[in-house]
C-alpha cells in the first residue's frame, strides 16, 4: 500500500422525509478493522450506503481516501463493498458473477483473478450452475469474493457472516482479520458479535442514528463507570473470600452462587486484580475460575445501546 | 490477494471496449428468459400469420398496411416494454444495481447498454416478421418501410422503456398506460397528435410506402427517421441522468 | 415462583389459544379483504395509491363528463350523454389497465416473496386462497364495472334527469348485471395470466396482450379468411361492450362488428365461458405450483 486507506465521516447525517436516520455521526477509520455496530434500524446500512456514495448525506462529508466517494468515480477501484441484500443474478454463476466485477474494475486478466478470488472464499471456480441454485452460505462466499477479486484498499462488510455455518464463519473472520493486517481499511457490520470481538476491538456504536461510542470495545468498557464491572470466581471457601474484599474495598457487592462460585461487582476491575491473589492466600482459598462476566463486546454494545 | 492483477489507485478508468460489452451481455442474459422469447416470438409469429390471412383478401396491400399499423401501434411497443422496463427496472426491484453502480465506469454506459440489449432483442423479434408478413400478405412495396419502420419504433421505444424502467417503481404500468392511452390516441385524435407519439413517426416511414398504407403519419418519413432517434437519444439521456442522482438500496 | 399473601409473579410467556375458531369461510373473506386493500393502496403510503388513483379517475372521466354537462348545460340532449350501454366499450383502456395492475399485484408478490407458503400452513388450502384472492380482485374491478354508472344514475336522479321512480330497479338491476359480467371476465383473465409468472411487469403486458391481440387476430381472419363470427367471442373487451348493449337495450355503436350478429345468448356464453375457462387455467396452475422458497 503506498499509502494508508482512511475513511472520514465528518458530521453526516441523512434524513428520508421527517425521518432522521444517521444524526451528525463523524469518525475517521484507518488501516485494520473496525465494527459498525448497532441494533436493526439504527442506521448502520444507510452509513454504509454512504460510506459507498451509493446515498448522498443529507448534511456533512464522507471522504474515503480523501474523495468523496460519490462525486468522484474513481473511488469505486479502491472499495469492495458486500452488501446485505442477498438478491443474484439468475443467469450468472459464481465465476461469471465475479468475473463481471473483474472486467468492470479493469482488471487486465478478470477471469484469472475471479477465480483466485473464488478459491480466497472457499468457493469451487468450475462449478456451472447458475447462483440461484446456490446455498446460502454460498452466496455469500461469492458477494465476498466480488468484494475482494480487484484488490480494493477499502472494504465495507454488510453483514457478511450472514448465513455461514461455523466452519466458514471462521474462515471468514480469518480472511478479514488477514485483510485488515494487510493495511487495508475494513469496516465490517454483523450481529455475531462474538466473532467480531476475534477480527479486531475497534468498534463504532450507532444507536438511534447517533454515534454513541467509538474506540477499543476494552477502553470502553473501562470508561464504564457507571455500571459495575461483573466478576465470575470459583473457589472453595466463596464466604471467607467474598468478605475480604469486601472489607478491602475492592468489590462493591458480592453474591453467592450455588457452593463455590461468587459473582463480584467491582468499580475497579485494576484494585480487584492486585487484591484477589493476596485475599485468596490470607484466607487459603484456591482459585479455580476467575473471569469477568460483561467485559467483552457483548457487554459493551449492550450497555451502549441502552443508555 | 492477488495483487499482481490489482489496478493501482490513480490508473486510468477501465476501457469502454471492455466494460460496455460486458454490461450488454450481462443485460441481454438477463432480459432473454424462455418466457420473453416465446411471449415475444409468438407475436411475431402472429403477426406472420396475420400476413398469411390477408394474402388471401381483396386488397391484400391494404390489409397489410393494417396489419404492419397494428404491429407497429401494439406489437413493437408492447414487446420493448416488455423487455425494456426490466432491462434497468429488474436490477432496481431486485437492489442489484449496487452491483454495477459501484464500479469505475462512465454512469452513461449501463443506459447505453440497456438500450442497445433491448433493441438487439426487440428488432429480430418484431420488426423482421413485419417486413416478413408484408411479402407473405403479397405487399412486397410496403415491406421496407414497413420493416424500417420496425426497427427505428423499436429503438425509440427502447431508450423510452428503459428511461422509465429506472424512473419509476411500477415501470411497466406507466409504460402500459403510455401506450394504451397516448399512443393508442395518436389514431383518435386530431392529426397534429401524432406529432407527439412514437406510433405516428414510425407510420410517416411506414407511409412513405407505395399507396401511403399508414392510418397514422405524423409528418414526413425524412423527418420520421430523425426523430425516432431523438427520441431513443432523449431516453438514454433521461436514464443516465435518473441513473447518475438516484441513491440504491 | 414465588407467591406470598399479597405479591405475585405472573407468567408472561407464550400462551396457546383456546377460544373460540371461525370457520375458513373467514380467512377467505379476511384475505379477500386485504388484497383489496394492498392493490388500493389503502394502509400503504402515498405513491402505491396513485396508479389505482388514476386509474380509477379515468373510469370515472365519462361520468364526470356526464354529471357536468347535465349540470352547466341549458338544454341536454339525449345523445349529447354519454349512456350506460356505451360506457363499458368507452373504459375499454381504463378496464384492461386497472386488470393489469390489479390482478398482477394481488398474485404475483405472494410467490415472489414466498408468502404464500405461509398462507397455505394455515387454514387456507390453494382452492381457498385463489378464491379469496379472485374475490378482491373482483370486489376491486366491481368499483370501476359498476362505481361510474352508479354515481351517473345518482346525479341524475339528483338533477331530475334520471328515470321514472318505477323504472329505477330495473336500471338498477341492469347495471349490476353489466358490472358483475364484466367484473367477472376482467377479473378471471387477468388472474389467469398473472398465475403463471411471479414478475407483476410481465403479468401486466401480458394480460394487456390477452385483451388486445386477438381483437386484431379475430377480426382479420374473419374479414379476410372468412372465418365464422363466432371467432369474435375472443375479442373479449367487445364481448363485454356487446353484452352491455344487450343489458341496456341498445344498438351498439359498431352494428358491423361479428360480434354484433351473434344471439343475446351466445355473447354471454361465450362470456361465462371464457371466465369459467381462465378461472379454471388458473386453479390449475396453482395446484401445481411450488409453495415454498
Amino acid at each position: 500500500m503506498s499509502h494508508q486507506p482512511r475513511v472520514v465521516a465528518d458530521g453526516v447525517s441523512k434524513w428520508f422525509g421527517s425521518l432522521v436516520a444517521v444524526s451528525d455521526v463523524s469518525f475517521d477509520v484507518g488501516p485494520g478493522v473496525t465494527a459498525l455496530l448497532g441494533p436493526n434500524g439504527a442506521g448502520k446500512s444507510t452509513m454504509f450506503r454512504m460510506l459507498c456514495g451509493l446515498a448522498k448525506p443529507s448534511k456533512g462529508t464522507v471522504r474515503v481516501l480523501g474523495k468523496d466517494p460519490r462525486a468522484d468515480r474513481s473511488v469505486a477501484r479502491s472499495i469492495g463493498l458486500v452488501p446485505q441484500q442477498e438478491s443474484v443474478f439468475e443467469r450468472l454463476s459464481g465465476r461469471e458473477f465475479v468475473t463481471l466485477n473483474a472486467k468492470l474494475h479493469g482488471l487486465r486478466h478478470p477471469a484469472r483473478a475471479a477465480d483466485h478470488a473464488l478459491g480466497v472464499v472457499g468457493l469451487d471456480p468450475a462449478d456451472p450452475r447458475p447462483l440461484p441454485t446456490y446455498s446460502k452460505g454460498m452466496r455469500q462466499r461469492v458477494k465476498v469474493a466480488q468484494a475482494i477479486v480487484h484488490d480494493p484498499q477499502v472494504l465495507v462488510l454488510d453483514e457478511p457472516l450472514s448465513g455461514l455455518d461455523p466452519r466458514q464463519r471462521v474462515d471468514m473472520v480469518e480472511l478479514f482479520t488477514r485483510l485488515g493486517a494487510e493495511g487495508r481499511c475494513v469496516i465490517i457490520s454483523s450481529h455475531v458479535l462474538a466473532e467480531v470481538e476475534r477480527i479486531g476491538s475497534r468498534v463504532l456504536v450507532i444507536s438511534r442514528g447517533r454515534l454513541a461510542a467509538a474506540g477499543d470495545f476494552r477502553e470502553l468498557r473501562a470508561l464504564m463507570d457507571d455500571r459495575p464491572l461483573r466478576v465470575r470466581v470459583r473457589t472453595d471457601r466463596p464466604r471467607e473470600l467474598a468478605g475480604a474484599l469486601l472489607v478491602r474495598g475492592a468489590v462493591v457487592g458480592a453474591r453467592l452462587d450455588g457452593e463455590d462460585v461468587l459473582e463480584l461487582d467491582t468499580a475497579d476491575a485494576r484494585a480487584l486484580a492486585h487484591a484477589i491473589a493476596p485475599v485468596a492466600r490470607e484466607r487459603d482459598a484456591h482459585l479455580y475460575e476467575v473471569r469477568p462476566l460483561d467485559a467483552d463486546l457483548e457487554g459493551v454494545f449492550r450497555y451502549v445501546v441502552e443508555r | 490477494m492477488s495483487t499482481a492483477d490489482a489496478t493501482p489507485a490513480g490508473a486510468a478508468a477501465p476501457s469502454v471496449w471492455t466494460t460496455l460489452p460486458a454490461l450488454y451481455r450481462l443485460l441481454v442474459r438477463t432480459q432473454i428468459s424462455l418466457a420473453r422469447l416465446l411471449g415475444i416470438g409468438a407475436l411475431g409469429a402472429l403477426v406472420i400469420a396475420l400476413g398469411a390471412l390477408v394474402s388471401q383478401g381483396d386488397d391484400p396491400t391494404g390489409a397489410a398496411g393494417d396489419v404492419a399499423t397494428f404491429a407497429l401501434g401494439l406489437v413493437v411497443p408492447l414487446a420493448t416494454l416488455w423487455l425494456g422496463t426490466s432491462a434497468l427496472g429488474d436490477l432496481v426491484e431486485d437492489r442489484l444495481l449496487v452491483y454495477l453502480w459501484l464500479k469505475p465506469v462512465p454512469r452513461w454506459q449501463l443506459p447505453a447498454a440497456a438500450v442497445a440489449a433491448t433493441a438487439t432483442l426487440a428488432i429480430p423479434l418484431t420488426a423482421v416478421p413485419i417486413g416478413v408478413s408484408a411479402l407473405i400478405a403479397g405487399a412486397g412495396e410496403i415491406a421496407l418501410e414497413a420493416f424500417l419502420a420496425a426497427i427505428l419504433a423499436c429503438l425509440a421505444y427502447a431508450g423510452v422503456f428503459v428511461a422509465a424502467g429506472i424512473w419509476f417503481r411500477r415501470a411497466a404500468w406507466w409504460g402500459l398506460a403510455f401506450v394504451l392511452l397516448w399512443e393508442g390516441a395518436a389514431g383518435l385524435l386530431a392529426d397534429g397528435f401524432a406529432r407527439f407519439t412514437v406510433v405516428g413517426w414510425a407510420g410517416a416511414i411506414l407511409d412513405s410506402a407505395p399507396g401511403s398504407p399508414s392510418e397514422v403519419s405524423a409528418g414526413s418519413a425524412g423527418a420520421g427517421y430523425v426523430v425516432l432517434v431523438a427520441i431513443a437519444v432523449a431516453g438514454w439521456l433521461a436514464a443516465v441522468y435518473r441513473y447518475k442522482r438516484g441513491e440504491l438500496d | 415462583m414465588s407467591t406470598g399473601d399479597e405479591a405475585r409473579l405472573f407468567d408472561l410467556g407464550y400462551r396457546g389459544y383456546d377460544g373460540a375458531r371461525q370457520r375458513p369461510a373467514r380467512a377467505i373473506l379476511t384475505l379477500a379483504w386485504f388484497t383489496a386493500m394492498r392493490v388500493l393502496g389503502i394502509g400503504r403510503g402515498g405513491r402505491h395509491k396513485v396508479l389505482p388513483a388514476l386509474t380509477l379517475v379515468i373510469a370515472f372521466l365519462p361520468a364526470l363528463f356526464n354529471v357536468a354537462i347535465s349540470a352547466f348545460a341549458d338544454v341536454v340532449l339525449e345523445e349529447d350523454l354519454i349512456s350506460y350501454g356505451d360506457y363499458t366499450f368507452i373504459i375499454g383502456s381504463a378496464l384492461t389497465l386497472f386488470a393489469a395492475l390489479v390482478a398482477p399485484e394481488a398474485l404475483c408478490p405472494d410467490r415472489r416473496s414466498g408468502m404464500l407458503g405461509l398462507y397455505l400452513a394455515g387454514p387456507l388450502d390453494r382452492t381457498r386462497y385463489l378464491a379469496a384472492k379472485a374475490l378482491g380482485v373482483f370486489g376491486v374491478m366491481l368499483l370501476i364495472t359498476v362505481g361510474p354508472l352508479l354515481f351517473m344514475l345518482l346525479a341524475f336522479e339528483l338533477a331530475g334527469l334520471g328515470e321514472p321512480a318505477t323504472e329505477l330497479p330495473r336500471l338498477l338491476l341492469r347495471i349490476l348485471v353489466t358490472g358483475v359480467a364484466t367484473a367477472l371476465l376482467y377479473t378471471s383473465l387477468s388472474l389467469a395470466v398473472s398465475s403463471f409468472t411471479t414478475r407483476r411487469a410481465a403479468a401486466a403486458v401480458a394480460t394487456v396482450l390477452l385483451l388486445v391481440v386477438p381483437v386484431f387476430v379475430v377480426r382479420t381472419a374473419i374479414e379476410n379468411a372468412d372465418a365464422p363470427a363466432e371467432l369474435d367471442l375472443l375479442s373479449f373487451p367487445f364481448v363485454a361492450s356487446e353484452l352491455a348493449y344487450r343489458i341496456f337495450g341498445q344498438e351498439p355503436g359498431d352494428t358491423e362488428a361479428p360480434v354484433a350478429e351473434l344471439s343475446t345468448g351466445l355473447v354471454a356464453g361465450g362470456l361465462l365461458a371464457a371466465s369459467a375457462m381462465a378461472l379454471l387455467v388458473c386453479w390449475l396452475r396453482y395446484r401445481r405450483i411450488e409453495a415454498f422458497r
